[in-house]
């Protein structure tokens, strides 16, 4: 009886990090920063900011945004959990900011991961199964 | 006890192996060289104490290795992160810009209206290809940006630089208030004898920004002046009629300046942050973006407050400005002598502006609902100068005409709606709107030109990306008011109508 009681505890706690998983999706946006920047988190409007260059720091620390190419799932999540535009808005904002203040959008980049890894300050976003443990800095998930 | 032994076999066995095929080996290697009483000396050498050295420097030399393979992999991940890293927009040049063609077409009621001679819109229907604006824009450093924006322009072919006035008086004569009707032609012949017209450039903005952060950042150059919402949407594919607002037409608020402007913005909290500037200018002269004819600068305050949420957004803002107008004369003295030389300069008219100018955005929806108001305080100095011949010579007129100092307001309320995608079917955005305006430019010489109620509507379709098509009539109307002679003798005259229609297709490129 003791043996059964002790298999049905460590299944229990087998069981806890199984359920945890359940909610972080692989398909999860996180928006990451190279580990230069002092900021722990942020959150969508602030990332909004950041990436309509209406915001230049965050914690104090200059910034740069990096985009995915535009015609990726992954820019069109980014799009929707947190510039909440559609492709065509967002196309949009950048040819009227153009005019108005002669300012061009943040570059793009075929691996943010890896253009936020090598550059120091920057900002973007990836998937959470794209996510390499100890390459960058989370500052927001925003679920699938 | 005999699983043990067979077990410490194993490990005696397994143990020593490396050891006699390490001594085979080096036995191997030096077979030829050394001589068999070597073999002795080889025995010698597996004592403890020269194992452990051996040992040691073998430690030794695995770690100067370790450190070698460790130099390696950092250079390894220095190339990589470079090969990494996205590529620099610094110090690219980039070119963009945007261009407008109209069709135009405007009635004036009655058809032989003062307005038809008064406005520049033309009476015959007119295809017209405005101009081109081109921006060079150069990141030059993370923070140090510079930005021009060129505009080609076929003008001045055909401005109006003036129009015969007269005035009918009660015993039927005329009389010419002293002007006449002229245009500029830049018809010019090359040495080939072709014949082409000449255009001209004008230079809208030549600016060099610094960025220190987000609270301050400071332009110097010539800058476009952040007052209200039109001034700053600038470009026609960006601004969602076709005709601006009176006010900014005729640059009742500088449309740019030379000097510095100072600006920056602050969070107050998640969704609310609050624009702020300065600006220190030339000021208004007729010169102003080359000399400034006076010491007085031309300074600007600027606050705007947004507040932005998914579906809903309102900002607010207003420019205040004050400066001094200045033109002047200069004259050089030649007496007999050198030593009776002498220059002078004399101003020829000087005035101080004040000016107010406030704006409202509010966005829900789709629905956008938008107004500008300027409020503009003239002070004259001096008042510009008057032949005796103007006007015929009536001092009264001229005094009239000549008043030193006036108020100006203008104010206009646009509403649009942008039609949901489902209504549309398509990626074409449409938005209807309508517009109303009022203004008087001069309160003390009120004219069908300086007091008007103008009344649009329209349509603004966006059917791809960079091109902005619009369909536009407006309505103005001059009040009926002209107190041309001061005697009383000609108190009103009817003014008409103007209507306007207008095609525009706007592209950004």
């Amino acid at each position: 009886m003791k043996i059964l009681k002790k298999l049905i505890l460590v299944a229990l706690v087998l069981a806890w990090p199984v359920h945890g998983a359940l909610a972080v999706a692989p398909n999860d946006l996180l928006v990451i920063a190279n580990k230069s920047v002092a900021a722990e988190a942020t959150d969508a409007s602030e990332m909004r900011a950041v990436f309509l260059k209406n915001k230049t720091a965050l914690g104090g620390d200059t910034v740069f945004p990096l985009n995915a190419k535009g015609d990726s799932d992954l820019r069109a999540a980014f799009r929707k959990r947190v510039l909440k535009m559609t492709d065509e808005k967002e196309r949009g904002f950048w040819d009227d900011e153009k005019v108005r203040k002669g300012t061009e959008p943040p570059a793009e980049v075929p691996v943010t991961l890896k253009a936020v890894f090598s550059k120091a300050g920057a900002v973007s976003y990836v998937f959470r199964k794209d996510y390499k443990e100890g390459t960058v800095k989370i500052l927001a998930a925003f679920p699938e | 006890m005999r699983s043990t032994i067979w077990v410490s076999a194993f490990l005696l066995a397994t143990t020593l192996a490396p050891a006699f095929a390490h001594a085979e080996a080096e036995s191997d290697g030096v077979r030829s060289a050394v001589p068999p009483a070597g073999a002795t000396a080889t025995a010698q050498t597996t004592s403890p104490e020269s194992r452990l050295e051996a040992l040691e420097k073998k430690v030794g030399s695995l770690q100067d290795e370790n450190k070698e393979l460790a130099s390696q992999v950092s250079d390894l991940q220095e190339s990589q992160s470079q090969a990494n890293e996205p590529p620099s927009e610094l110090g690219k040049m980039k070119i963009f810009g945007f261009f407008d063609m109209n069709f135009q077409k405007t009635y004036y009621s009655p058809s032989n209206s003062v307005l038809g001679a008064v406005l520049p819109m033309p009476t015959h229907s007119t295809f017209m290809a405005t101009g081109l604006n081109v921006f060079l824009a150069n990141q030059i450093t993370e923070r140090l940006k510079f930005l021009s924006e060129l505009r080609f322009t076929y003008l001045p072919l055909g401005n109006e630089t003036g129009t015969q006035t007269y005035v009918v008086l009660p015993n039927g004569s005329t009389m010419n208030l002293g002007t006449k009707y002229t245009r500029t032609d830049t018809t010019v012949t090359d040495p080939s004898a072709q014949i082409f017209r000449l255009g001209g450039v004008g230079i809208e903005r030549l600016q060099l920004t610094y960025v220190f952060n987000d609270y301050l950042a400071v332009t110097a150059g010539h800058f476009l002046t952040p007052y209200g919402i039109w001034n700053v949407d600038h470009g026609s594919p960006v601004i969602l009629m076709v005709h601006a607002p009176i006010f900014q037409t005729i640059l009742m608020v500088p449309t740019q300046q030379t000097g510095i402007q100072l600006f920056g913005r602050v969070y107050l909290s998640q969704n609310l942050s609050l624009d702020y500037g300065g600006t220190i200018s030339n000021g208004r002269g007729p010169e102003d973006s080359v000399i400034d004819l006076d010491d007085n600068k031309g300074l600007g305050l600027r606050w705007h407050l947004n507040y932005e949420l998914d579906d809903f957004s309102i900002a607010m803002g207003q420019y205040g400005y004050t400066g001094q107008y200045t033109d002047i004369s200069k004259a050089i003295y030649s007496g007999p002598g050198t030593a009776d030389s002498s220059s002078s300069t004399t101003v020829t008219e000087q005035y101080t502006e004040r000016i107010l100018a406030s704006d409202v955005l509010i966005k829900f929806f789709g629905i956008r609902l938008q107004g500008e108001a300027v409020l503009r305080r003239v002070k004259y100095d001096v008042p510009p100068p008057i032949s005796p011949a103007d006007f015929n010579g009536n001092p009264a007129l001229a005094a009239q005409y000549n008043s030193a100092s006036y108020d100006a307001h203008a104010y206009y309320g646009l509403l649009a709606y942008e039609l949901p995608a489902w209504l549309t079917t398509s990626k074409i955005r449409l938005t209807p709107f309508v517009y109303f305006e009022r203004f008087n430019l001069n309160d003390t010489f009120p004219s069908s030109a300086n007091t008007s109620t103008i009344y649009s509507g329209g349509l603004n379709v966006k059917p791809c990306r960079g091109l902005v098509l619009k369909v536009e009539y407006d309505r103005f109307k001059g009040d009926d008011m002209v107190d041309v002679l001061p005697d009383g003798t000609r108190k009103t005259t009817n003014n008409g109508v103007g209507q306007i229609v207008t095609a525009q297709a706007a592209v950004t490129f």
